[in-house]
């Protein structure tokens, strides 16, 4: 389909209105919306569109899933709105507007959002990690589109002179190598069945990126993916791999093989109420923790700590993880396994492995793992001080001790438990 | 520039309401900062004028028209214009659905009424131009290499409206196409019409693409549904 409209000569697109029933503004009709030039007493007052783009990012059209690959791949497109027509082409210099006179230079200032629904010159893989998050964004009848609706617009990165493969929408490419596993979801969604839960394709709400990281393929992190009848190491795969959406278990291009280091991690629910009751220290001195926002939910648990005050049983991150999947309000523990991938920045030619990680949350389905959850490490751990729980449920908030937190193995093996380097199914 | 020692915000003579009369768009112009500043909030846009006289709700509605049934509410704010213009500064509108904001166009400019302004203003006709349209392709088809199609791949069976007899035809030989992308609606999922009611009762944006096509001096459009 995204074939048809890399070959039209020109791609109409209807970005008024919420139906077919609209029509295109000032073809059939007039438009409804015209400008307005006022005089009242010595003003005068004008209305202007000047070189917006987020009207076309906030239409209906642009809410759909299907409509994104169709405006991506199109070369010339021309835009009908309430009141203007646009005009971009896959030129990054001129955008034209029958708002304005000339055109506008793409190049130096952008389209806004709408940068991320088309192709642009210099590609790489932080930009096919916003398709991604834009493309999560729209709105999708049918879970079993969900990789069908931009697999044409993933097609294009792999023929770039820097190619970008992907496997179930998970791009990855560069060298360093690199793999587009470091998203999340601002809330809880739901689960496409069908595709993996390592895809922002599995789940049905917007997927974003930790920010201008990803990671790298290392000592301490392997991936091996299925390609058509065995597993191979992720370098060295030189084309997009083929996925049969659909064919569930069956289908072993579901799993990827990680090897990195597992441990596991223990969390705790707390509600509004829990969290509305915090006893916050007195402001005496200089390192008082900040009141910071606290929602509700899943809290993960730090190592017990020597400087131990009082009946201080257990003790929490300030700040949760982010959950694809709530797990089950329940009290008590509830205890995950956990992967620990070192980051590295994209850009850069080396990258410290130790100091910043993706720790994803996985859900034991017997034979694999599914990932529940993700936070960026250390950094969700600094600063903010520490949650901590006495025996009655009580909750205080108090500043981190300075010592014994460098957050190097020492740390990491004591709040991930002892995570051993290790080989597992992610489905 | 004529003084501004008035304090009235535009004349005697113009009704303005309790909520409008105290801005002093010219006092405006002083604000230091480049950064919007947010002079009120129009609480509810599905009611009508708050006062029916008052001539800046009625300049506020008309630019909010366009989103009034899709908001519930919107902030108007203002930025200030560039010195030793005619332009005292711009009116800008968030709106609102209770949790999202939005920053919507249009705005509202506001010049002296003395005076051409540095940027001329452009409004664009009521009826699409495409002789202006047809400008801009061609001046794309002449100078950008990489606006050429990627590459045919599109199957021998393809099927397109012929806009000149309005009837659903197999493709000539490299033809050359306009695609149309829009969305459905409501009935997101319903069937395809029969071929033969074909082009008889299609929706209006199918309808006014084949006259856009037209227009465009092309002949041959593809829509989804109507020629699969």
């Amino acid at each position: 389909m995204g074939d048809i409209y890399s070959s039209a000569e020109l791609t109409l697109i209807a970005a008024a209105g919420t139906n077919s029933s609209y029509g295109l503004p000032g073809v059939g009709r007039d438009r409804k919306h015209l400008g307005h030039d006022v005089r009242v007493g010595r003003l005068r007052f004008v209305t202007t569109y000047e070189w917006d783009m987020d009207e076309i990012y906030h239409s209906v059209w642009s809410s759909r899933a299907w409509t994104f690959q169709e405006g991506y791949m199109s070369r010339r497109r021309l835009f009908f709105m309430e009141a203007r027509l646009i005009y971009i082409c896959d030129n990054n210099r001129e955008v034209y507007c029958d708002a304005e006179i000339g055109f506008k230079d793409r190049r130096l200032d952008s389209l806004g959002h709408l940068s991320d629904s088309l192709p642009f010159e210099s590609l790489g893989l932080s930009h096919a990690e916003n398709l991604l998050k834009e493309y999560t964004r729209r709105k999708l009848t049918f879970d079993s589109d969900a990789l069908n609706g931009i697999v044409g617009v993933l097609n294009t990165l792999s023929t770039a002179e820097s190619p970008i493969f992907h496997t179930w929408g998970v791009t990855f490419g560069g060298s360093p190598l690199v793999i587009a596993l470091a998203w999340f979801h601002y809330n809880p969604c739901r689960r496409r069945k069908a595709f993996p839960s390592w895809s922002p394709l599995g789940w049905e709400r917007v997927a974003d990126y930790y920010y201008n990281s990803a990671p790298v393929i290392s000592p301490n992190f392997h991936v091996i993916v299925w390609d058509s009848n065995e597993f191979i190491q992720l370098s060295k795969v030189n084309q997009n791999l083929l996925q049969q959406s659909g064919a569930e278990s069956l289908d072993k291009s579901r799993y990827l093989g990680i090897t990195a280091k597992l441990g596991w991690l223990e969390v705790r629910y707390f509600s509004t109420r829990d969290l509305l009751s915090i006893s916050w220290p007195t402001p005496t001195g200089k390192k008082r923790p900040q009141k910071v926002y606290t929602p509700s939910g899943f809290y993960v648990r730090l190592p017990d700590d020597d400087g131990d005050e009082g009946d201080t049983v257990e003790m929490y991150a300030t700040e949760p993880p982010r959950w694809d999947l709530e797990p089950d309000h329940s009290s008590g523990l509830i205890r995950f396994s956990c992967a620990i991938i070192p980051q590295g920045h994209v850009t850069g030619r080396t990258f410290d492995e130790a100091r910043t990680m993706i720790v994803i949350i996985l859900q034991s389905h017997g034979t694999h793992y599914e990932r529940i959850g993700s936070f960026k490490y250390p950094s969700m751990f600094r600063d903010n001080g520490i949650l901590s729980r006495n025996k009655s449920g009580g909750l205080k908030m108090r500043s981190r001790q300075s010592s014994g937190h460098d957050y190097g193995d020492e740390e990491l093996a004591k709040v991930f438990n002892k995570p051993m380097m290790q080989m597992f199914l992610l489905g | 520039m004529s003084s501004e020692t008035t304090n009235l915000s535009i004349d005697d003579e113009t009704p303005t309401c309790a909520r409008c009369s105290p801005i002093n768009f010219r006092n405006l112009r002083k604000t230091k900062q480049s950064r919007s500043k947010t002079l009120f909030t129009i609480h509810d846009l599905s009611q009508p004028l708050k006062d029916r006289h008052c001539r800046i709700c009625q300049i506020l509605e008309t630019a909010t028209d366009m989103h009034r049934s899709n908001y519930a509410s919107a902030q108007v704010g203002w930025k200030r214009g560039l010195r030793n213009d005619t332009h005292l500064g711009t009116l800008e509108f968030t709106y609102s659905n209770g949790d999202t904001y939005k920053s919507l166009k249009p705005s509202l400019r506001i010049h002296h009424g003395e005076g051409m302004p540095r940027n001329p203003i452009i409004h664009p006709p009521k009826r699409v131009d495409f002789e202006r349209a047809k400008t801009w392709i061609n001046a794309c088809k002449e100078s950008h290499s990489g606006c050429i199609a990627r590459s045919s791949k599109v199957s021998k069976s393809l099927r397109v409206i012929d806009c000149v007899t309005r009837s659903v035809i197999s493709a000539p030989e490299n033809c050359v196409y306009v695609a149309l992308s829009y969305v459905w609606g409501m009935s997101e999922t319903c069937d395809a019409p029969s071929s033969s009611a074909l082009l008889d009762q299609l929706p209006l944006t199918v309808d006014n693409s084949i006259d856009a096509t037209l227009m465009l001096r092309y002949r041959y459009l593809w829509v989804d549904r109507y020629v699969s």
